[in-house]
This record gives C-alpha cells, structure tokens and sequence, in this order.
C-alpha cells in the first residue's frame, strides 16, 4: 500500500490553490527561455529551491514538479525525471511553451511556491501560485461526495466570486466505475463560468484561472453513500447471475 | 531342495492392504509463482476405500480408491492496483494527444487470498501393481552376530513382500462449483483488509472503483476460463497434486510400508524352556509373491 498516500487522499476532502495537497494540481505555462530559480513554501516557511531552465528546441513538454519529494535528499526521489547539484536541488529542463505541473504525491501537503527569472535580485515573480493569472490551471480532483462552495479568494470585496460543486457518487454498474472526463471552469472577474458545477467523484475539475485567483473548495454538505454500499459488490456479481 | 510355501486367500490380502493403505499419510508445503502471482500450499491427505482385484497374471489391481485431502489449504498473492485518481489528459494537443497529463495516484499493494478446501475428496482410478519381495538387513544388527543372538537384540533380519505399483492412474482433482464463492468472499476480506483504514463514506466509491470483484480477479490473474477450471488447473497442473499422490502412493507402497514380512530365519516351532529353549528356525533364500485371481502365494527356498 502506499502508505504516504493512504490517509490524506480520504482526509482532506478541501482543496486551496494556495496550500496544495494531493488532489490539487497546478499547470503553468512557462514561455519565456531562460533559467528560473523556484521555492517551494510550507507553511509560509521555505522548504526547498529548484531550477528549471526553459529552452528552445527541447523536447519536453511537460515537467512534473512534485512538492511533497523536493525537500528530501537527491536519489530518493528518482522518478522526477530531473537532475540533482550537489547540494541536493533538483535542476528541471523544460520546453519554451511547455507546462510545469506541481503536484503533491504523499503527506499532508499544504504547499506553495514561486518561481522567477535565476539571474536578477531581487527575484521577481514570474509566477505564485497563491496567486494563479494568465490561463494556470488548477486542477481539482473530488473524491468525496457532496456540495461544496467554491471561492475566489483573490478577489476582494463583493466581488469575491462564490461557485457550488455538487459531486455526486457513481450510478452502481456492471463494470468498473470510470469517472467521466474533466470539466473545465472558467475563473474570471465576474465569478466561475458556470457557477453551479456538477461532477461525480474522482471526475477532474480544471479551473482556468483568466483573472488572478485563489481557488479554495470547502465541503460543506456531504452526500448520504447509496444505501447498498456496505455490501460491496458481492451482491452486485450475484445479482448479475442471476 | 525343500520348499517353503505360504498363501493367504484375496480376503486375507484385503485386510493386509487395508491395513498398509490407512497408515498412509502424506503431507507436503510448497511455494512457487505463475506469472502475476506467487502461490504457497500446505497439504496433506490419506486414502479410504478402493476396491481390490487379484488378476491372474500376478498383478493386483486397485480401483477407485479415495484420497481424502484431510488439508488442503493454499494461498494466492498477487498485486492489486486498488485505488487510483488521476492519470487523465489536462491539456489535448491538436491532434486528440495529449500535451499535459495528470500524475496518477495508486493506492493498491499486495493482497493474499486465502482458500481452504479441507474435507474435499479425489480419486486414484486405478492402481495396478505386483509383488515385489525384497531382503531387509537390520542396520542395527551387530556384525558376525549369530541368528539367535539377533532374535534376542530384535534385530532379526527380514523378507519385506511389497505391493510394487506399476501403473498409477490419478484423477484429477475437482473442486465444488461454490469455489467461485470462496474466492470472492476471500478477495473481498482481503481488500477490507488493506483498506481497513478507509473513512465508510469511502467503501461505496471504492467498491465501484473496483467494479465486480470476480471480473477484476480474472483480469488480475489473467483468467480467461471460468474459475471453477481455472483453480482445478492450479491445483493439478502448477501445483501438481496429481503427481504428489501418484509419486507418493508409489514410493509408499513400493519401498516404505511392507504389505507383510517373514522373519529370516522363519520360526517353524517356538522354544520351550522345559524341554528346549532354543526356536526351531529355517532359512529361507529366494523368496517370491505373486497373486492368482484366488489368492496371495509366497515361495521359497529352504537352504542355508
């Protein structure tokens, strides 16, 4: 069993743009070639740097980021597809035009990061993910059933947008449950396109984030489980025999 | 040269094997792995009835004698995916690829599955065999000693007359139609098992997730037949329980457990301490078993 992903993936059924956790992900296209200097916050403490150089002509469209693994010592984390310095900070190589993916693979999370241009000091910020603008996408997985609000906590004022996902559980069927494909929710001035989201559980909800945007999604009224869910699915391949 | 000669009628030989057939017990652990997962058993049966037949041309033939698996108990490991989120294409590229996917989060790992079949019932269909008399040396006897002195040690030596298999047909076993039962009642504890920590809000999700648990073990193992074959498969082909009985019923009956044995020297009168302490004993050489369709006759030589 995955033991780092075991009580987190069931536990915290909240998700924040701003505080990643396992079941949010955040997408960034980075555009501009140059080499980027990233840190990556806990807690509103640094945890680690990390280095991604964008270049032209490169292959690599994608890079996956994972928070969770980049604190710890070079070598233990070796699926990441980067290279370690010395000192231990990861070194990533992507295409201009390609996308960072940060993603949280174990633990409690509650991350965020900011990257910008290596070579000035002081370091602007290219890129925050407490403040995601400019098409990042936040991408939102819901395991547990239910209604939950959704807010722009980047917007001030009454203009603070408020959406509602109502996530509903699977129709019980003779093969295996397969969540329907992603939706796409816009995040703009005036609030989430559409406001009122209906998904089923594990179906993937990407925010595209047109106005700068906090996504924070708080549960707050569970759905009731199917009254046969207990049982399992013996009595599903039963009633299939008979 | 004299002769010795000594039959028992069929009946007589009956109750001789009965007795050497119940003594059997055979028990054997094992482990192994077939493609997509490791497998252990520990067994251990014994035979009941069977019907015995004297032939003519000195065979003794045994038909449909039960093996009673009094532990039949084995188990499957394999690796079940469980759980994932994630995996699904974020961005498309213009040609229905995908640029930016998803990470995919699994939380699955070893599972085992437990069966026990304790109490079902094979067969060994025929059994046919000769008799084979073979000379027994007690390795405890002490070297030079006389007849006698060895009787007073009781470390006479011997004529073992064995039933010699020369034809072992087993069936295979079956197991009952309910083992569909077993296997899915067994992979549904071990998933609640190593879901144990699950929230119930969960179970309803993962259930679903999972889909109906015989078609995931099929695809998991690479079933393609029904279950009921796909275990007896297990049990006679990979496991090989056919060839456990056929070997140990041979080596049982063959060299370790004796139908019956004569004392060599044979005693023909018993000391008596009045008169003569000393046993009247004759040696015996060349001793052979045989059967007819009446009876069981044994042969010797008389000689020193």
């Amino acid at each position: 069993m995955n033991s780092a992903a075991q009580p987190y993936l069931f536990n915290q059924l909240g998700l924040d743009s701003g505080s990643l956790t396992m079941l949010g992900t955040i997408v960034h296209q980075m555009s501009e070639p140059g080499e980027y200097r990233g840190v990556s916050l806990r807690n509103d403490q640094r945890e680690a740097v990390f280095y991604v150089t964008v270049e032209k002509g490169s292959a690599i469209n994608q890079v996956n980021i994972d928070l969770a693994t980049l604190a710890e010592p070079s070598g233990q984390a070796s699926t990441c597809g980067c290279a370690s310095s010395q000192a231990g900070t990861r070194h990533f190589t992507l295409a201009a035009k390609g996308y960072a993916l940060y993603h949280v693979s174990g633990g409690p999370g509650g991350f965020a990061l900011h990257v910008g241009p290596s070579a000035e000091t002081p370091q602007p910020r290219e890129f925050d993910s407490v403040e995601l603008k400019g098409g990042d996408l936040f991408v939102a997985t819901l395991l547990r059933p239910g209604i939950y609000s959704v807010r722009n906590l980047a917007l001030k004022g009454p203009a603070k947008a408020v959406g509602e996902i109502d996530v509903a559980y699977p129709a019980r069927g003779k093969t295996a449950y397969q969540p329907p494909q992603a939706i796409r929710v816009e995040s703009t001035a005036d609030g989430f396109r559409p406001g009122k989201i209906k998904l089923h559980a594990l179906q993937g909800c990407i925010f595209v984030c047109q106005t700068p945007s906090r996504i924070k999604i708080e549960l707050t009224r569970p759905h009731d489980p199917p009254s046969e869910s207990k049982a399992g699915p013996l009595s599903q391949s039963k009633r299939r025999a008979k | 040269m004299s002769h010795f000669t000594l039959a028992a009628s069929a009946k007589a030989f009956e109750q001789m094997f009965t007795l050497v057939r119940d003594n059997l017990k055979v028990s054997k652990s094992d482990n192994g792995s077939w493609g997509p997962f490791t497998w252990s058993y520990d067994v251990q049966f014994h035979l009941e009835d069977g019907t015995i037949q004297l032939n003519d041309d000195g065979t003794v033939e045994i038909k449909h004698l039960d093996v009673v698996w009094d532990k039949l108990k084995f188990q499957i490991c394999f690796n079940l995916p469980g759980f994932c989120v994630g995996g699904w294409c974020i961005v498309p590229d213009p040609f229905d690829n995908c640029w930016v996917s998803l990470p995919k989060i699994c939380i699955g790992g070893p599972i085992c599955l437990p069966i026990d079949l304790s109490g079902i019932v094979s067969e060994v269909d025929d059994l046919k065999a000769n008799l084979v008399a073979k000379y027994f040396v007690d390795p405890g006897r002490p070297a030079g000693v006389s007849d006698l002195t060895a009787e007073f040690l009781g470390k006479t030596n011997k004529w073992n007359v064995f039933l010699n298999p020369v034809f072992v047909d087993v069936l295979p076993i079956d197991v009952p139609a309910t083992i569909e039962n077993l296997l899915e009642t067994a992979f549904k504890q071990a998933i609640e098992n190593a879901f144990s920590w699950l929230p119930d809000w969960a179970w309803s999700l993962l259930w679903d997730i999972l889909g109906p648990l015989l078609d995931l073990l099929k695809a998991i193992l690479g079933i393609a037949e029904d279950i009921q074959n796909w275990v007896e498969d297990l049990l006679n082909s990979i496991f090989n329980l056919a060839a456990l009985i056929e070997t140990a019923i041979a080596d049982y009956f063959a060299s370790q457990n004796p139908l019956f044995s004569i004392d060599d020297p044979y005693p023909i009168m018993d000391g008596d301490p009045s008169h003569n302490p000393i046993p009247v004993k004759i040696p015996l050489r060349d001793l052979g078993a045989t059967v007819n369709s009446e009876e069981m006759v044994v042969t010797a030589n008389i000689g020193a």
